[in-house]
């Protein structure tokens, strides 16, 4: 980047400005109407440590529709027919133990760069949200928890979501935030909000003055390093502009409690797969990450051990926690997947057929990287679900992702290392 | 080692990254046509992958690298060579293992090596909230931002601290807050002070709820009792006949240790301090007015009960937050005196409104009630431990007057009224020159600014609340937030001496450059060899240091981990959250005392004093020393304290929260003590059927090394690790082991790989300290990257060597290295 064209950027912001607008108008025009066809959605769920090897997956001798219930996945037993598991996919260029998410929705080479110790890519959802994210009033949203990158085998980054320069995007670390996010702040009047917005940009204005001067006398390598602050300022003001678009209508009426702040494991992700719900059928977003806590679920499960620990497991306590982990996720999932049948959106469609759901990590289980967890539930209308699939052994775990926007409707030729798609799980 | 280094001298002198390779050894070309070329030959070649004669032993690009690391992985998960085929030699396969794997972490580094070239970096959280507050005079809350706390590096390396929208926005809300508070604190109030007598809030408020619940028992027991056949619970004042129930099961959970309070005779005249039910903590009673922030001073009179032992006497202040049950613990306090003459303590606190609740409890940081509950319960089976501390009353003045920073005092004089033009354009301009580290504002910024300010101020009442907006811009400019450094021409450049300030001020205090060493660079003269020599001196004896002992320190020797485990109080009785507190601070404070007291750094692997409190000399058995505060301590001869590997904290977390781990242990003492750090833990190796918990660890040891995939690694790490096993899961020294109800005499006897015998822990210290010259390398190596923000890398080591050179001339001192990294070209000039 050789300075900062300040014209070029406004130019680009006010097309994207335009864009949303249309969209908004039409969707007011023409959207509320019941035979509209539901817009696509989809939710990436990532866990940290990985599962228990021996209880979690069920034998590779069965494939197709016939396969047995593991111990590890039995509370989702009811849905068996409502999502599929697959098998044998990894990230090939992946060595980090211990980083369950960093790579898991981009499929990067961390030293691809060279000169470079650390290198990410755009993750799966990121490409969603490109192509979706103008209808919405958030295009995407990241959610997070507290202590993710080493306590819960996250690794580092800000989310499982990494933006179109493979810059991390931050995550809402807790219910409390999200709900805020979704349904607070209500209280001031168009007017008075249309007001904020301009002192935001006014100030984000002269922050961009001072941008240009420190610009000026930097090496190539640093204005590429401050290049990130500016593109989070255009963030922020694409982001404003939206806010615009959106000022006369409210946000929705909240259809859950506001969530305590101090929750913690098990009910905090409850309470977030509860507002991703409500945010899907508000069409606050279409586009959900979360990095899921394990080491908080672990302590409000009062089972005491350390998460990492956990992994490196043999028989005794370690295992039995372990176990118990993978079947309380497992209950989760149940339950999320649950509520996303019962719950409409607003064309009066099931939450469950238009959203493509992925749950899974990175890391298979202790430090294997290979055979990732990876169990895919929602669009049935694209998706064939309840059954099995073995892949050839070390499928890249990015035709995963290219075949689950594919169903969803973006078709792209290649994402990451992908080699292709995974037909079998097409209708 | 002579090749090396004259190998990296090429290195160094190459520029051309082609030039640059990894070469493995050619010796090992007979492991490929072993076991691996009968397939992946020029002809066959076998899933696409040659490995016969053309194939390349140089490792010079990316792809090369990713090609090794297949074979190193396939190798690792016994995936190659495939069952059916001859299987290598498990020393064969043991030595390629360990060769490939340091020949590739050695290639990562080559190639990610950034040529001495450091990347600009943002303030870190944590220098970002120490500059707030030196500009501000108030403590921001960081917990928005992100930690930046990165696995494997520091977090002042640049490449790791990102920006995000989020994070602009966090900055903005974090300056308007903490300018407006910083206004309120600073600003004059009148003196406010107010007593308690405990007996009067928190004795009368138990006895109350003891008296309600006997007075509910009475009412039971007499409907219980009556031989009135009509009888109903509602005559009796109950619901119903679980109303009634419900009174004689489970009542005794509360009841009892209430009851036990309140018949204590000292609870009529004070209020005593409980482990658990009913009064864990004591609160200072400021939360229940509206306070304006500020200082505050807190005072108790607190004695010791006629019960009371040396163990719990111990007493802590802090911050109770209201969101979390969290305590932040600001103070202990040894309590020496008994209730009939009791102590007074008195403390400084800050008050806001986030931070506004003060506590007094027996020493423990986070109320755990359910385990101190159980705890106490399986001791003596009752639901209290009895009451150690007694406290007579409480009193808190304030808020008092302190001065401000000047930023702030000048803002509160100059804008009680409406300023002129001129008066806010001057304001502004001294704001961002200080804010940016003396680097000028652009006219443009200022103009835009004053804007602003004029259109705030037709808004607001005063002049003061239309500047925070203005200001709070200025503190989340890139001008702010980035250790921006000039180039001329992307070429190297010598740092100006405003940015070697700077660099400086961020090496030894976490926190932007004070007036003085501002001053010199102004005038030129602090990169001169004398000035610069006492500026680092004066930088060291500063309060401001101890920051860059905390950060560096905790980073360097991976202290996260001591925060990962929850111990089982039942097990460890004394080893609570203060106490592991305290052990970390033990760390610390003997890296601070070393250094500033001119002794020689590999102390830290073997000494023969400690510096401790009263906590710590319990915990080690040292003969009662008294306060809480750190101080050194002679040790007696063949002691086993003394240096890291003597410490608790270092043990701790080696260890589980249950059990010690001596792969845990042994690879710290690798990667801290002797620099020989083990490659990453490798992806994809098959788990071993039965390591860990169901064996002792000598059979661990056996099993580990059965496999040549963990032989290579564990050959080196297991034997340190069980060399350390006189120590417990927190430290304490021990002769017995327990391990699945069954118990072992410890044996740490050993040898080093390719190295001497041990038969004790002193004598393996012993072998660990006559390899100091690894420990100050290891030491050197971190410190510079630490210092400049990079990894340091091939590129970097004739400046280690340096480094080393200096420090052995110059008393092997922690000094010295600090005063030798300033004076590298590395870090005096940018790229």
């Amino acid at each position: 980047m050789t300075g900062i064209n300040r014209r070029h950027f406004i130019k680009g912001a006010g097309t994207t400005l335009a864009l949303p607008f249309l969209a908004s108008l039409q969707s007011n025009a023409f959207g509320k109407e019941k035979t509209a066809p539901s817009p696509q959605r989809m939710i990436f769920l990532c866990f940290g440590w990985g599962v228990t090897k021996e209880t979690w997956f069920p034998s590779t001798n069965e494939s197709g529709k016939n396969w047995q219930i593991t111990p590890g996945l039995k509370p989702l037993e009811k849905y068996k027919d409502d999502f599929t598991i697959i098998q044998n996919t990894q990230h090939k260029f992946l060595n980090e133990g211990h980083w369950g998410s960093t790579f898991y929705l981009t499929g990067a080479n961390r030293y691809g760069v060279p000169g470079k110790s650390f290198h990410n890519t755009i993750s799966v959802d990121q490409v969603a949200a490109a192509k979706w994210g103008k209808n919405n009033r958030y295009s995407s949203m990241p959610l997070d928890c507290v202590g993710a990158e080493s306590q819960n085998g996250h690794g580092p980054g800000l989310s499982a979501s990494w933006n179109n320069s493979g810059k991390p995007l931050s995550g809402l670390k807790s219910p409390f935030l999200l709900y805020n996010k979704l349904f607070g702040n209500e209280k001031m009047t168009p007017k008075q909000k249309q007001h904020m917005i301009n002192e935001k940009k006014s100030s984000l204005d002269i922050i961009l003055t001072d941008l240009k001067r420190v610009n000026k006398k930097l090496s190539a390598n640093d204005r590429d390093k401050l290049n990130e602050y500016l593109e989070s300022v255009r963030n922020i003001e694409t982001n404003l502009a939206k806010e615009l678009n959106w000022l006369y209508k409210p946000k929705p009426k909240a259809t859950v409690k506001p969530p305590a702040k101090t929750v913690k494991g098990y009910d905090e992700i409850k309470l977030m797969y509860d507002l991703m719900i409500a945010a899907l059928q508000t069409d606050s977003t279409r586009v959900f990450t979360y990095r899921q806590p394990v080491q908080s679920l672990l302590d409000s499960l009062g089972l005491a051990t350390n998460a990492h620990d956990m992994t490196h497991y043999a028989r005794g306590i370690r295992y039995q926690n372990s176990q118990i982990r993978d079947e309380k996720q497992s209950e989760l999932l149940a339950y999320f997947i649950s509520k996303l049948k019962k719950t409409e959106d607003q064309n009066g469609q099931s939450l469950f057929d238009t959203t493509t759901l992925s749950y899974g990590s990175n890391i298979s289980n202790v430090h294997h990287l290979n055979n990732c967890p990876a169990i895919i539930t929602g669009n049935r209308q694209n998706l064939q679900l309840g059954q099995q699939l073995i892949m050839p052994e070390k499928t890249p775990l990015c035709n995963l992702w290219l075949t689950l926007l594919k169903a969803s409707g973006i078709d792209q030729q290649q994402f990451g290392d992908s080699t292709g798609l995974i037909e079998d799980l097409l209708v | 080692m002579r090749t090396l280094f004259i190998y990296v001298l090429l290195l160094s002198l190459s520029t051309l990254a082609q030039e640059r390779h990894i070469q493995i050894n050619e010796d090992f070309r007979s492991f490929f046509t072993s076991y691996c070329t009968d397939c992946h030959n020029s002809k066959k070649q076998k899933g696409k992958v040659q490995l016969d004669d053309g194939f390349s032993f140089k490792i010079n690009s990316v792809q090369d690298a990713d090609r090794w690391q297949k074979i190193l992985t396939s190798i690792n998960s016994n995936e190659m060579p495939p069952e059916d085929e001859t299987q290598p030699k498990a020393k064969d396969k043991a030595e390629f293992l360990e060769m490939l794997s340091r020949k590739l972490v050695d290639a990562r580094k080559l190639l990610s090596d950034s040529g001495n070239e450091t990347v600009m970096r943002r303030l870190n959280r944590a220098e970002y909230a120490n500059t707030m507050k030196n500009l501000l005079g108030v403590k921001v809350d960081v917990d928005n931002l992100p930690a930046d706390h990165a696995s494997g590096s520091f977090n002042t390396n640049g490449g790791s601290l990102f920006m995000s929208a989020n994070q602009i926005e966090q900055y903005l809300i974090i300056a308007k807050k903490a300018l407006k508070e910083s206004f309120v604190t600073y600003s004059d109030h009148k003196l406010m002070k107010a007593r308690t007598e405990p007996e009067q809030t928190t004795t009368k408020r138990i006895k109350n709820i003891v008296l309600a619940r006997e007075e509910k028992m009475a009412r039971a027991f007499s409907y219980t009792n009556s031989k009135d056949p009509k009888k109903t619970p509602q005559q009796f004042g109950f619901d119903s006949e679980r109303g009634v129930k419900s009174i004689y099961i489970g009542q005794d959970r509360f009841y009892l240790p209430q009851l036990d309070y309140v018949m204590h005779p000292l609870s009529k005249k004070g209020a005593l301090l409980s482990l658990n039910h009913p009064n864990p903590i004591q609160s200072v009673y400021l939360e229940n007015k509206k306070l304006p922030s500020g200082f505050y001073k807190v005072r108790a009179a607190v004695g010791r009960t006629q019960t009371a032992t040396e163990e719990r006497s111990f007493l802590d202040l802090g911050y109770k937050s209201k969101e979390q049950d969290d305590l932040e613990r600001l103070e202990t306090f040894h309590i020496t005196s008994n209730y009939k003459k009791p102590q007074i303590i008195e403390a400084t606190v800050y008050i806001n409104d986030k931070q506004n609740r003060v506590f007094l409890s027996e020493k423990q940081t986070k109320i755990n009630a359910k385990a101190q509950q159980a705890k106490s319960r399986r001791i003596n089976g009752r639901s209290t431990l009895g009451f150690s501390l007694w406290v007579d009353w409480v009193e808190w003045e304030g808020p008092l007057k302190v001065q401000g920073p000047e930023l702030v005092e000048n803002l509160l004089v100059d804008f009680k009224e409406n300023p002129s033009d001129e008066k806010v354009i001057e304001t502004l301009e001294n704001f961002a020159k200080k804010t940016f580290r003396q680097d000028a504002p652009s006219k443009e910024y200022i103009a835009k600014l004053l804007k602003l300010y004029k259109s705030k101020l037709k808004l607001h009442e005063n002049a003061l609340e239309a500047i925070v907006d203005p200001l709070a811009i200025i503190l989340s400019s890139p001008g702010f937030l980035y250790l921006s450094e000039q180039v001329q021409e992307d070429k190297s450049t010598k740092l100006s001496q405003r940015e070697l300030a700077v660099r400086l001020a961020y090496f030894l205090w976490s926190e932007q450059p004070d007036q003085e060493l501002l001053t010199l660079a102004k005038e030129g003269k602090l990169s001169s060899k004398q000035t610069l020599t006492q500026q680092i001196d004066r930088m060291i004896a500063d309060k401001k240091f101890e920051k860059f002992i905390r950060s560096f320190t905790y980073q360097w020797l991976d202290m996260e981990r001591l925060s990962f485990f929850q111990y089982d109080t039942g097990k460890f009785p004394t080893f609570d959250e203060t106490m592991r507190w305290n052990i970390a601070e033990e760390v610390y404070q003997t890296i601070k005392y070393i250094t500033l007291n001119n002794l020689k750094a590999n102390n830290l692997v073997k000494s023969d004093f400690i510096v401790i409190n009263s906590l710590l000399a319990q915990h080690y058995d040292i003969p009662a020393i008294k306060g809480t505060h750190f101080r050194k301590v002679k040790l007696a001869e063949g002691s086993v304290r003394g240096g890291l590997t003597g410490m608790a904290a270092i043990h701790a977390m080696g260890s589980d929260g249950v059990y010690s781990s001596p792969v845990e242990r042994g690879s710290w003492v690798l990667r801290k003590i002797l620099n020989n750090p083990p490659p990453p833990a490798p992806a994809n190796v098959p788990q071993l059927a039965e390591v860990g918990e169901g064996l002792t660890v000598r059979q661990m040891l056996i099993a580990h090394q059965e496999q040549p995939q963990c032989a290579h690694c564990h050959k080196k790490i297991d034997p340190i690790g069980f060399g350390l096993e006189n120590f417990g899961p927190t430290g304490k020294w021990r002769k017995k082991v327990n391990r699945n109800k069954t118990s072992s005499l410890v044996d740490p006897s050993g040898k080093i790989f390719n190295g001497p015998k041990f038969n004790t822990y002193l004598e393996l210290r012993d072998i660990l300290h006559s390899q100091s010259e690894n420990f100050y390398k290891g030491l050197i190596q971190n410190m510079l990257e630490y210092s400049l923000g990079r990894k340091v890398s091939f590129s970097d080591q004739d400046n280690i060597s340096r480094i080393y050179d200096h420090m052995n001339k110059n008393g092997e001192t922690v000094r010295s290295i600090i005063h030798a990294i300033v004076n590298s070209k590395s870090f005096k000039f940018k790229n």
